[in-house]
């Protein structure tokens, strides 16, 4: 892992057990579909570096089990994350409605300023589909959520979701909304961003002595 | 009327025209025949003829009368020179005459001689004449017979003539044009003729034309030479030169159209048109020509497919710079396009490899010559093959080989990776099958590959474990029983299945196999052995695929890895698998979990082991050479995480507990500290999920509950492991296998784990530094045997009833390993007991019956709430105090024992024997000589610092309990 990155960006991808958590890593990661999926047990791992806006960040992503039974070890992924992707089946009824719950786990057990996306999976079954992009779009406005519809097995959004999330956090940290060096806000500095925060030091110290003159 | 008399006076000049001619003619005539002069002239002498008989008759007649004598005389009396032609009588008569002078008489006397001798002469010329008057006058009628048939001969003559005239007016011009047509039609005839072979020739070039645009190049050859012939005897015409040259050069062109053609054999072969191309070579004698230009072909063929597969791949800006070689096409090859180019290579390859296949077959069922000779060409074509076989896919081998080590493989992802390997393995194959080359080259290109790309993802899956640990809740994962659930182990479901109860016959075959240890993959040969009896295991390429597909398609995902895979195993009778069922699948696995119905304690991190475990297994399917290699490092991972068990659960103990680590597990420790860790960049870990105060709240036992899981999973994990020993065995040659051996011989690992952990808990659960002061202020040199237990006794059962309690309330979350917990906390307790009991200065018979009351107490106390018994624990106890009754010599001889055992510290033996020696020094002092004789020879206790109960140093107290393991 000789990989140079400016951020670390700790993620999680949450939901009920079906609606294509593994798959949206796996093409997130791989650029293609994984086709022998099977049930997640546990959690598992995978990383890929991004460039947004400029910036070098690496995603850790924490890809969970939605299997009920799995619930008490996946919760214990949720400190510390950055960002979680909140998936639900747009051709499952169930899975759309379990999102309370997810979204209040999250919203506790991970840091109050965790950004979450709400990611509609399975889009290329339109046939199929059994909530409708109004009535996901009218919950995610409603609980303060960003929005957007997935397929994993085309790829469409795909790559989209985890940079908009990732750009959410980048602006939050801009802001100062969110603060890096705080425990447990998922966001570590790589080696090049050890240099920024130093350069911002010295400028911060420069109003001081506008003050005493 | 004018018209008429024109016309008259026309046919009269035509008329006077003719009769001119006519009269011409007719004058010209006598010149070729009897001219008229000519016969006027015959008709004169024929009269003067007459004339001079008369005549000559006459005077014959009178002078036969006179004298018939004198005449004889007279005629005799004529000189000879008057008969001489030549001679001139008149001069020779007159130099007679005047040779003796003028005499008048010798002049009339030869006068009149002269004349009678002219008389009589004339006489007989006339009688002479008269003699053959009858001849002249039947000659004369004879002529005038002549003259007549002479004047009709010629009348018939002009007769003739004009007749002749006529008809030559009539047919002469006729005739001419007859012969002139005649003449005419000849030439033409001739000229008819070559142009007809022109034709001939021109419609052979249309011919030959849609000959060769039908591939019919044999028909088209025999046409060519056949009028290549025929052309050269038309040589004299300008046209049949040109169409010559043209003919030769549509021969040029043909043979250059067959070498095109026989150079698309190379990446499509068409059994009908290569039928035709070598009937054609053969025509023109050039079939072993036309097999090495083959051959030539194909190198060819590989050579430029390759730089073209790359070029495709390279970066269009790349393209500016001058042609790179294929190792620099290689190396600027950027990683994510790595695997397709491969891929594409491995196809263009399959391509010629068929093609090159389907040539050899065609010629092993087709003879090009009839004759069995033996240095017939076909024997030749067949060693020519031969040989071309072995350098088509050295060829193609080096070209792998050389793109292999030229690009970038270690920067490939674990995926990626693989697919490199089921690519190669396929190729390897395709090659043993191609030409029964067993590509030596390849595999250790790639070997060397696997092992500098296994090194590096074996840190990389290090690193990961790492995170794993990181983030670890160290929470019980639900619902795991078995290692086949787990996607990883898909691919080698079935074998593990075989090989997890094996047959004694297989153990027996598999240590008795004739297949060479040295040999890297062993499996080939085997496979080798079973592709002769199969054609339709995952051999039999050539046949299956046809140049429209290939061995490389479908981008060898899982299923086509699991053929790989599974087609190497020993033991099947058949090397053909057909895919299975998803409900086969699904009715297997509830099989397979069945056989393992109990649910396995396990944790993220031990799973993820597992997941690495499972794709190192995949790679070790894929190259068998560094199977051993793969299977170190499947210890290396799960000492890793024993190590890091340990590091994180096993070190905060508060007291000493270095004698508790067994040799084995330091040693493993140990490796793992000096091999692993300095390659990982993220060791120490932090371990924010525990964030400390976790492992310290006496609330949760100090996280007894995290501990369970995390020491309990690594115990899953090397149980599952031991399913795959005997699958692993099969990897490994068998001069390797004894590692694996001694490494799952220590069955104690995760035990001796275990206790180093559970320590940490239980030996802050129990008070000890108090119940040691307690132990102290006792009397222990009682006179009189005391009815009730200590106080210190019931401080330690209360801490053993609250453990009791926590320990219920955790088993509610984790299963509880009761056994080894209890045995613990057991081994803290009586260890406690030891050390309070050797610190004891004074003591009576009836203070060492209170130590057994008070011992006896607790221990019926620990084992009715565990339920549990503990006879080595108790037996530890139990000696130690009794040790006050022994005989000096028994005693003596149980110090003895002491020096080669580890039980008791070096500080107890020597309190107990200043406590039972007290009144007699001499056999102290011999006793205390023998302790020292111990640690001189070699066999050192641990040296811990000396301490009194009334000091109440709880650090030198803690420090100097538990120094001695069971």
């Amino acid at each position: 892992m000789s990989e140079t990155y400016d951020y670390l960006f700790k993620f999680l991808i949450i939901g009920s057990a079906g609606s294509g958590k593994s798959c949206l890593l796996h093409h997130f990661i791989e650029s293609k579909f994984k086709d022998d999926s099977s049930h997640t047990i546990g959690v598992e791992f995978g990383s890929r570096i991004v460039n947004v806006g400029g910036k070098s960040v690496k995603l850790q992503i924490w890809d969970t089990a939605g299997q009920e039974r799995f619930r008490s070890v996946t919760r214990s992924y949720y400190r510390g994350a950055a960002g979680a992707l909140l998936v639900y089946d747009a051709t499952s009824r169930d899975s759309f409605n379990a999102l309370t719950n997810w979204l209040n786990d999250a919203r506790t057990l991970a840091s109050p300023n965790i950004v979450i996306l709400l990611v509609g999976n399975k889009k290329d079954l339109e046939e199929a589909r059994d909530v409708t992009f109004l009535e996901a779009s009218t919950f995610a406005q409603e609980n303060e959520l960003i929005f957007l519809e997935t397929s994993a097995k085309t790829g469409e959004n795909v790559e989209e979701a985890f940079l908009k999330c990732s750009k959410t956090i980048l602006a939050k940290i801009e802001t100062g909304e969110l603060d890096p060096e705080r425990i447990g806000s998922g966001i570590q500095y790589g080696g090049a961003a050890l240099r920024n925060l130093q350069t911002r030091q010295r400028s911060i110290n420069k109003p001081d002595c506008t003050c005493r003159v | 009327m004018q018209n008429s008399k024109a016309k008259m006076d026309e046919f009269k000049s035509k008329f006077l025209d003719i009769l001119h001619k006519q009269t011409n003619r007719q004058m010209k005539i006598p010149a070729m025949g009897f001219s008229d002069y000519f016969i006027q002239t015959v008709t004169t002498d024929a009269s003067a003829s007459q004339e001079t008989d008369a005549t000559d008759a006459a005077a014959t007649s009178s002078s036969e009368s006179n004298a018939q004598k004198s005449d004889q005389e007279i005629l005799e009396s004529i000189e000879q020179c008057y008969y001489n032609p030549d001679s001139n009588p008149q001069l020779y008569e007159l130099k007679k005459v005047l040779n003796d002078g003028i005499d008048n008489e010798l002049i009339e006397v030869t006068i009149a001689q002269l004349r009678t001798q002219q008389k009589v002469l004339t006489k007989q010329v006339l009688q002479n004449i008269l003699e053959q008057r009858n001849a002249c006058s039947s000659e004369f009628a004879a002529i005038n017979d002549t003259q007549k048939k002479l004047e009709e001969s010629l009348w018939t003559c002009q007769k003739a003539r004009s007749y002749l005239n006529f008809a030559r007016t009539n047919l002469t011009t006729t005739s001419l044009e007859i012969l002139a047509s005649y003449r005419k039609r000849e030439v033409l005839k001739e000229v008819l003729d070559t142009l007809v072979a022109i034709k001939r020739l021109r419609t052979t070039d249309v011919e030959v034309q849609k000959l060769l645009a039908d591939h019919n190049y044999s028909a088209a050859i025999a046409l060519l030479l056949q009028c290549k012939s025929s052309a050269e005897a038309y040589m004299q015409f300008n046209c049949v030169q040109s169409l010559s040259k043209k003919l030769q050069e549509t021969m040029l062109l043909m043979e250059f159209q067959l070498d095109t053609v026989l150079n698309e054999m190379v990446l499509g072969f068409d059994g009908r048109k290569y039928a035709k191309l070598q009937e054609a070579y053969k025509l023109a004698n050039k079939s072993l020509m036309a097999m090495d230009q083959l051959h030539i072909n194909y190198i060819s063929a590989i050579h430029s497919s390759v730089n073209a597969v790359l070029r495709g791949y390279s970066d269009p800006g790349q393209d500016d710079q001058a042609k790179p070689l294929y190792e620099q096409l290689c190396e600027q090859l950027s990683v994510d396009k790595l695997l397709p180019c491969l891929i594409s290579l491995c196809k263009t390859f399959w391509t010629i490899l068929a093609s090159y296949y389907q040539v050899v077959m065609w010629h092993n069922n087709y003879k090009l010559y009839g004759q069995e000779e033996e240095d017939s060409p076909d024997i030749y074509i067949q060693q020519k093959l031969k040989k071309g076989q072995s350098r088509v896919w050295n060829d193609i081998l080096t070209k792998v080989c050389l793109f292999l080590q030229s690009a970038k493989l270690t920067a490939l992802k674990y995926d990626q990776f693989i697919q490199v390997l089921s690519v190669v393995q396929r190729l390897k194959k395709v090659g043993l099958e191609f030409c029964g080359e067993q590509s030596e080259k390849l595999i250790e290109t790639m070997q060397q590959q696997s092992e500098e790309f296994f090194r590096r993802y074996h840190i990389c899956c290090i690193e990961e474990i790492c995170l794993f640990l990181d983030n670890e809740s160290w929470t019980q994962v639900d619902s795991f029983a078995h290692i086949l659930q787990l996607p990883e182990f898909r691919s080698v479901r079935h074998t593990l299945r075989r090989h997890k109860s094996p047959t004694t016959a297989l153990l027996a075959s598999s240590n008795n196999s004739p297949i060479s240890n040295n040999n890297c993959d062993e499996l080939v040969s085997v496979h080798s052995q079973d592709g002769g009896s199969s054609i339709y295991g995952s051999y039999g390429y050539f046949l299956r695929f046809s140049e429209k597909s290939s061995p490389f398609d479908g981008g060898l995902d899982a299923a086509m890895l699991e053929e790989d895979i599974l087609s190497g195993i020993v033991d099947e009778a058949s090397c053909y698998f057909s895919e299975e069922s998803d409900d086969e699948q699904k009715s297997l696995q509830s099989k397979e979990f069945d056989d393992a119905s109990n649910q396995l304690l396990v944790n993220n991190t031990a799973l993820n082991v597992m997941r690495v475990i499972g794709r190192y297994l995949q790679m070790c399917k894929l190259l068998h050479c560094i199977s051993p290699k793969i299977v170190a490092c499947i210890l290396e991972l799960i000492d890793f995480y024993v190590y890091a068990v340990h590091e994180i659960f096993g070190k905060d103990a508060p007291v000493a507990t270095d004698n508790m680590h067994s040799p084995r597990l330091e040693q493993r420790l140990r490796s793992v500290e000096v091999n692993v860790l300095p390659q990982i960049k993220l060791w120490p870990l932090n371990f924010s999920s525990l964030a400390n105060n976790e492992l310290a709240n006496p609330d949760t036992l100090y996280g007894l509950s995290q501990r369970i899981v995390a020491v309990e999973a690594g115990r899953s994990m090397l149980q599952q492991f031991n399913v795959l020993q005997h699958y692993l065995n099969h990897l490994l040659p068998l001069a390797e296998r004894p590692i694996l051996a001694s490494y799952l011989d220590y069955s104690d690992y995760i035990a001796d784990l275990a206790k180093l952990v559970y320590t940490c808990v239980t030996s802050r659960v129990i008070d000890l530094s108090s119940i040691l002061a307690q132990m102290a202020k006792v009397k222990w040199d009682v006179n009189h045997v005391i009815h009730q237990h200590s106080n210190y006794s019931d401080v330690l059962n209360r801490n053993i009833q609250s453990f009791a309690m926590c320990l219920e309330e955790i088993a509610k979350e984790v299963p509880v390993p009761s056994k080894q917990v209890w045995n613990s906390m057991a081994h803290v307790a009586t260890h406690l007991l030891v050390e309070g009991f050797s610190n004891v200065k004074k003591c009576s018979a009836g203070g060492r019956a209170l130590m057994q009351l008070d011992f006896a107490n607790f221990m019926s106390f620990l084992e009715l709430i565990s339920n549990q018994k503990y006879p080595q624990h108790r037996s530890y106890v139990d000696v130690f105090i009794k040790t006050y009754y022994f005989a000096p010599e028994q005693f003596e001889q149980w110090i003895e024992q002491q020096r080669t055992g580890d039980e008791y510290s070096l500080k107890q033996l020597n309190n107990l024997i200043h406590c039972i020696c007290v009144s007699d020094k001499r056999t102290r002092q011999r006793l205390l000589q023998l302790l020292d004789a111990g640690i001189q020879n070699g066999i050192a206790m641990s040296t811990t610092p000396t301490t009194t109960p009334q000091k109440n140093n709880h650090g030198s107290v803690a420090g100097s309990n538990l120094s001695s393991v069971i």
